[in-house]
């Protein structure tokens, strides 16, 4: 959306202090330590990814749908609700508020299900359990803990604006923009807003790229270069924390650490 | 200003509508004087707000603004419609009056207008008479300034008569006899009513003659005037001084 | 499951029927925690389709956009709650809205009543397309209105975020008598002009108490335009002809604005031309029609509380009971006068 940042509910309810958010999680920590929390909500993100791109929505929908599913457990245990119910919930309520076109329940219970079959097999030896009833209980529930709070800013329209100004070339674009993408599998979408999250990745592609020449435009920057540093670091953490751990053979064990919701409740 | 101007040549101003002017009623004679085509309706008024949104007059009294009221009916003729601004459902002040005699529209004269234009009268007439007996005054260095009126008689019955032709026309531009003597009536009245402080100084004078017949001489024709005038200006001249001019000094 | 679904739904007690519309039910109720007085708009449930399609996208588009926004002519999303399907939205509680004060014969709208709803409604909505929002639905149905006389914009279930260069839109907005002609040609695309061209309408029915163009089928509604606005040329409007559903109509010459709105004064009819003008880019603004002289000239807008309220609303608030109907809406003393065939008592008369 087009709006104010300054002045949106983003920006004035959702940017959520590190400390608070630590607390809240508090319960979850008790199970999982930080480091395997994290891999959790990786692993989350992808299968929300996976989900988006077989329903074929653009990136910023996808990233909706992730920012609202961080949000949700930034106030809530990870036993309140499956966070496999969760995810295709965040993709149905972030593709009706980004207005991208119908997507039918039953099709949307059909791709969680051959999703989990073909790509997450090694996550989950049973199917996707879940029906379109529950989704669309759980789909009231998430736009609560909301708190309608519907309208999410994210990093990319920054990014575009920044990119263009730096006067660099695509391959600069493109590996920030995956770079954006990875940052939602951290907090930095909750603590920082996005052009501060922007300029981050944009800036670690210029390491990565060693755009030495780009040095002296960031210097110039009007921004608050300790934040930015800040989500270098989370980011650079992310890395460092993902590309030793072995997915596919750990994360069965990890699901079965969550905290689980107490057995049938009343209806 | 430019308003005033306006105001002004209202009074000079009539106007009607052929089509309309037939069927006059109490019931339509608003409706005939609220068309945008009279130079007397302002358009932006009260009336018109309602008229546009359809709505009945009881609503008139509520606004602020400006409004037109029936004022008066004398029927077949005559209808007085008011131009006032209103302030609360019970206090208006009037700005104009209109009125229509036979389905035309003029615009009432308000009492400084009247009033101005007898001074006027006056003033012009009075003016006249001081140019025209200046023509007959005569300056010799022997007998000083003298009053010569026989050697110029032909000169003076001309003038009279031309003077009958001037007044007569302007007979017809200052209103009938019997309009100059109903409103002669109503200053009179007025006059009555309030009467002019009389300032100190001139108490002494009673010999002034009573503003009343001033008045009604004003209106009259100029011949009378003229002699009138000339009364006075006869006194003024036997008072002067009748000096030699200074002898010359001789070196 | 859902711990606090059925807390809210006791919070708000229901007072009375208030309405009813396409997509919802609206009720007047109290919060019970707050005391206030609220608005409940419960959306239906739809056919059982859109039921299955969990909440309803014309409630999550009212709530996604009213949860950003925060002006005093815009109305304020409260709370929301409900369960499964049904959900329900909560507002400010707004006693009247501008359909029911226009159609109210007991009131008269003087100039300044009708310049104090312009600038409100045209506030909100600058402040809406400075936020990159279109309402897509003005109509006086829509402006409501609360007894302190502050007017706010509301039903935003058609509003969307607009600008974006490749998105293709709807043409089938907007309540067909306020429906600017860029909209009735099908356009694809569109702008702020939609709004714009709305508030005109709205504007024309304070005027003249009903509504301005009320067309019964989109060929009938741009021959009314039409015909009362003039044909517009090739000149006037560039590459109409180039709409989706563009159609030639016969040449009309419309009939002067100012034979039309007889009462109105000269800014005022600028400012209406301003809004009808045909072409969606050069129809005026907000911010600039906010700055037109008429807004400066006098009389200057009522003051909210002083604006007339109806009849009903006026009797809600002294709490009277049963003949509050017909309680005249402004207290006025009674004065023995009329307008027509009587006469005066005056001081003076002019004599001949």
């Amino acid at each position: 959306m087009a709006g104010n940042f300054w002045q949106s509910s983003h920006s004035q309810q959702w940017i959520l202090d590190k400390q608070d958010l630590l607390r809240e999680r508090q319960l979850d920590l008790l199970a999982l330590n930080e480091d395997e929390y994290q891999k959790v909500f990786i692993f989350f993100a992808n299968v929300i990814q996976v989900l988006g791109e077989q329903l074929k929505l653009r990136q910023q929908v996808i990233a909706t749908a992730t920012v609202y599913f961080k949000r949700f457990y930034a106030r809530n245990s990870l036993k309140n609700i499956d966070p496999l119910l969760l995810a295709p919930t965040c993709i149905l309520l972030a593709s009706k508020v980004e207005e991208f076109g119908v997507i039918s329940n039953s099709r949307l219970i059909s791709i969680c299900q051959s999703a989990i079959k073909t790509k997450f097999s090694y996550a989950y030896a049973q199917e996707f359990p879940y029906r379109t009833n529950h989704i669309l209980e759980c789909e009231f529930y998430l736009l609560e803990n909301l708190d309608c709070c519907l309208i999410v800013y994210q990093p990319y329209r920054p990014l575009l604006q920044l990119v263009q100004d730096m006067g660099q070339e695509d391959q600069l674009l493109t590996l920030s923009w995956r770079i954006v993408n990875d940052s939602l599998r951290t907090d930095v979408c909750l603590l920082y807003p996005p052009y501060q999250i922007a300029i981050a990745c944009l800036q670690i592609a210029c390491v990565i790229l060693q755009k030495d020449a780009t040095k002296q435009w960031f210097a110039e920057l009007n921004v608050d270069l300790d934040k930015v540093q800040e989500i270098v670091r989370a980011i650079v953490n992310l890395y460092e924390l993902w590309k030793d751990w072995k997915e596919k053979d750990e994360i069965q064990m990890l699901l079965a650490k969550i905290p689980k919701p107490k057995p049938p409740p009343q209806r | 200003m430019a308003s005033r101007q306006m105001a002004n040549d209202h009074l000079r101003l009539s106007w009607h509508d052929t089509q309309m002017m037939a069927t006059l009623s109490p019931q339509t004679v608003m409706d005939y004087f609220c068309r945008r085509s009279n130079p007397f309706y302002e358009h932006i008024c009260n009336n018109e707000t309602i008229r546009m949104q359809r709505l009945g007059p009881e609503h008139l009294h509520n606004m602020i603004g400006l409004e037109y009221i029936l004022l008066h009916v004398a029927e077949p003729i005559l209808y007085v419609i008011r131009k006032q601004h209103r302030h609360n459902p019970s206090e208006a002040t009037p700005i104009a009056d209109y009125y229509i005699i036979g389905g035309t529209v003029y615009k009432a004269p308000d009492l400084a207008n009247v009033i101005n234009a007898r001074i006027l009268n006056t003033v012009v007439n009075l003016q006249s008479a001081f140019e025209e007996a200046s023509g007959y005054a005569r300056y010799h260095p022997n007998k000083g300034y003298t009053w010569d009126f026989s050697s110029n008689k032909v000169l003076s019955d001309k003038s009279k008569s031309d003077k009958k032709d001037t007044s007569s026309s302007k007979d017809e531009n200052s209103g009938t006899l019997f309009q100059k003597q109903r409103v002669d009536m109503l200053l009179a009245e007025l006059l009555r009513k309030f009467p002019p402080p009389i300032p100190p100084m001139l108490q002494n004078l009673q010999q002034a003659p009573p503003t009343g017949d001033e008045m009604s001489s004003a209106g009259g024709l100029n011949s009378n005037e003229m002699n009138n005038a000339t009364g006075p200006l006869d006194i003024k001249t036997e008072g002067v001084d009748m000096k030699p001019p200074p002898e010359k000094k001789s070196k | 499951m859902l711990p606090n679904a059925n807390d809210k739904k006791d919070r708000y007690a229901k007072l009375s029927f208030l309405g009813e519309g396409q997509f919802a039910i609206v009720y007047k109720a109290r919060d019970t925690v707050t005391s206030q007085i609220v608005a409940v708009k419960k959306i239906k449930k739809g056919s059982r389709e859109e039921a299955r399609d969990g909440i309803n996208r014309t409630a999550l588009r009212e709530i996604k956009i009213l949860q950003e926004l925060q002006h005093e002519n815009i109305i304020g999303l409260v709370d929301v709650f409900g369960q499964l399907s049904n959900v329900s939205l909560v507002f400010d509680f707004m006693d009247t809205d501008l359909e029911v004060i226009i159609k109210d014969t007991k009131i008269i709208l003087t100039p300044a009543n009708i310049k104090a709803y312009a600038i409100m409604t045209l506030r909100g909505l600058e402040y809406l397309h400075l936020n990159w929002i279109l309402h897509r639905d003005l109509k006086p149905n829509n402006l409501l209105v609360n007894s302190d006389g502050v007017l706010k914009i509301g039903d935003f279930g058609l509003a969307k975020s607009f600008g974006s260069p490749n998105r293709i839109y709807t043409h089938h907005v907007v309540t067909r008598w306020y429906r600017s002609p860029e909209l009735l040609f099908g356009a694809r695309q569109y702008g702020t002009g939609v709004d714009m061209w709305a508030v005109g309408c709205i504007l024309a029915e304070l005027m003249l108490r009903v509504p301005f163009m009320p067309g019964d089928s989109d060929l009938d509604q741009l021959t009314r335009i039409f015909a009362t606005l003039g044909t517009p040329s090739e000149h006037e409007w560039p590459y109409i002809s180039k709409l989706h559903d563009y159609l030639q109509f016969r040449h009309f010459p419309g009939t002067p604005l100012e034979n039309i709105f007889t009462a109105a004064g000269n800014d005022l009819i600028h400012l209406m031309r301003c809004l009808f003008a045909m072409n969606p880019l050069r129809r005026v603004s907000c911010q600039e029609a906010l700055s037109m002289p008429y807004f400066g000239n006098k009389p200057a807008p009522t003051v909210g509380p002083k604006l007339p309220m109806p009849s009903s609303v006026l009797a809600a608030k002294e709490g009277a009971n049963a003949n509050a109907d017909d309680k005249p809406p402004l207290k006025r003393k009674l004065v023995e006068t009329t307008v027509r065939g009587h006469s005066l008592p005056q001081k003076k008369r002019l004599q001949f």
